[in-house]
């Protein structure tokens, strides 16, 4: 009998605990259902962030470019180095930096330290789209410290304009002659040439294309060549399928503009920006030009039959354009910084 | 205090002496008291848990709600910014109430004017039991404009 009593007490205390772990069971259930609401509502809290961080990046950049276009561009990019590029996107093709977070206000909860903001573009191909990405990792005074989250988006900048309205003529001169009453040489033959494109968006693209790394070796090569030396220039540039921009500055023109040496071959177009002044060019030669040539001044006849028929020839192309010939979207306004449409991802790739 | 048994005895005598001892019934009573209590405290603790997870997840969706409707011109989001009016989400208690603020800050952006960076930050509150019950959410906005081609 004693060995029954002890059974019920056995069976009472085996039914207790069973009851007591199931008990424990579903209060791990609650704890576990609980804490994925938690973890939930922190990751929404860090996308918001990231989003925040996005936000901030977009109205600094917006800021940057409101002064010209080589100041923003220069200042902007200052930091820029290879380091900060993903594996597939490395220079001299690509341009990427990390933004120094202490110049913003980041927003509250946001832990400087692992978060980012990485801004990367293709300089030879799209420069003037810049791919934003916001990386934000919340505090550790935050009850979802840790928690982080990635968004990214595209904005225009502008560093170039659309080539709307380019002439298509192999030779674009400028025939006006300065007059006490119009003292000014217009901007008619850069116009014609580089349509919408400023001269300090076209120096600024040849500095980025420099400062980045490409030349005439590496792959791509540089296209747009800005010159402020007025030596002779004596390097052939461009080839049919990828064709250069060259371009001879106020600078290099103070003087005299510089010539092409002989049989020195340019594919794409080239510009001398001779202030409307003849006298600039009187003594100037040129080497093959293949593409377009402008000119801010008049040519006497001779040069302009020995640009036509002589050995140092002109001829004709039809991408002449293509090396600031760049994805403008039809209608868009050229001059302040844009978001892309469909480009905000809530992502890292 | 136990009855003695004989082979002789009747079968109903062998059912009493089947019972608990006073002191068999006496853990077991305690036993099952202390289980009983411990598990009503898990259960009352948890329930206060799940209802705390679940105000905190309706106060971030109302608090999200009013971010997403930041700068939005539909009556519907125009009218939360207009009422602030304590919400009452739940059907099931209608003596929860939730109560949303916000404020709009101007972040200084040099050369831009005040609009171009705005901060909205959101506070939800409710009556909870002991623990702390708010939620805070911030959205910021450039005013940088989105290019759709026409």
């Amino acid at each position: 009998m004693q060995q029954r009593g002890l059974a019920t007490l056995w069976a009472s205390t085996v039914l207790l605990i069973l009851t007591s772990l199931w008990g424990w069971l579903c209060l791990q259930s609650i704890h576990a259902d609980s804490v994925r609401s938690q973890q939930q509502m922190q990751a929404a809290q860090a996308l918001v962030n990231s989003e925040a961080l996005l936000e901030t990046a977009l109205a600094f950049i917006e800021s940057a470019y409101t002064r010209p276009a080589l100041d923003a561009d220069l200042s902007l990019w200052s930091t820029a180095t290879a380091n900060h590029c993903p594996s597939d996107k490395a220079p001299p093709q690509w341009q990427c930096m990390l933004w120094p977070l202490d110049g913003l206000p980041l927003p509250e909860w946001t832990d400087a330290t692992p978060s980012f903001v990485r801004l990367l573009r293709d300089v030879r191909h799209a420069p003037h789209r810049i791919q934003i990405m916001a990386d934000a990792t919340l505090k550790p005074s935050h009850p979802g410290a840790g928690s982080r989250a990635t968004v990214q988006q595209s904005v225009y900048v502008p560093i170039s304009a659309t080539l709307e309205g380019v002439s298509s003529a192999a030779l674009v001169l400028n025939e006006q002659v300065l007059t006490v009453d119009a003292p000014h040489c217009d901007m008619r033959a850069w116009q014609s040439v580089f349509g919408q494109i400023t001269p300090l968006q076209l120096k600024a693209l040849s500095a980025l294309q420099m400062h980045n790394g490409l030349s005439t070796e590496t792959q791509p090569t540089r296209t747009v060549y800005w010159i402020d030396n007025p030596q002779l220039w004596t390097q052939h540039l461009g080839t049919s399928t990828s064709p250069v921009v060259l371009v001879f500055s106020e600078t290099a023109c103070a003087v005299e503009c510089p010539s092409l040496a002989h049989n020195t071959t340019v594919v794409g177009t080239v510009f001398y920006q001779s202030q409307c002044q003849a006298s600039k060019m009187q003594r100037w030669q040129s080497g093959i030009i293949a593409g377009q040539l402008g000119i801010e001044a008049d040519l006497a006849p001779a040069q302009k039959l020995a640009l036509v028929n002589g050995p140092n020839g002109l001829t004709g192309s039809a991408n002449a354009h293509a090396a600031i010939h760049f994805d403008w979207p039809k209608g868009i306004d050229y001059s302040r910084v844009q978001r892309v449409a469909g480009t905000w991802k809530n992502a890292g790739f | 205090m136990r009855a003695l048994s004989t082979p002789h005895d009747k079968p109903w005598r062998h059912a009493r002496a089947a019972g608990f001892t006073v002191l068999e019934a006496l853990v077991v009573s305690a036993l099952m008291a202390f289980g009983l209590t411990s598990a009503m405290r898990l259960s009352l603790e948890a329930l206060a848990a799940a209802q705390h997870s679940r105000n905190v997840d309706i106060a971030s969706g109302l608090a999200q709600d009013l971010a997403e409707c930041w700068g939005l011109h539909t009556p519907r989001c125009q009218m939360m910014f207009l009422q602030n009016v304590p919400l009452f989400p739940l059907s099931t208690d209608p003596n929860l109430g939730f109560v949303r603020s916000w404020t709009v800050h101007h972040i200084p952006v040099k050369g831009r004017p005040a609009e171009q960076l705005q901060e909205l930050q959101i506070s939800v509150t409710w009556s909870d039991s002991a623990q702390g019950a708010q939620v805070a959410w911030l959205q910021r906005r450039a005013s940088t404009p989105l290019w759709v081609e026409r």
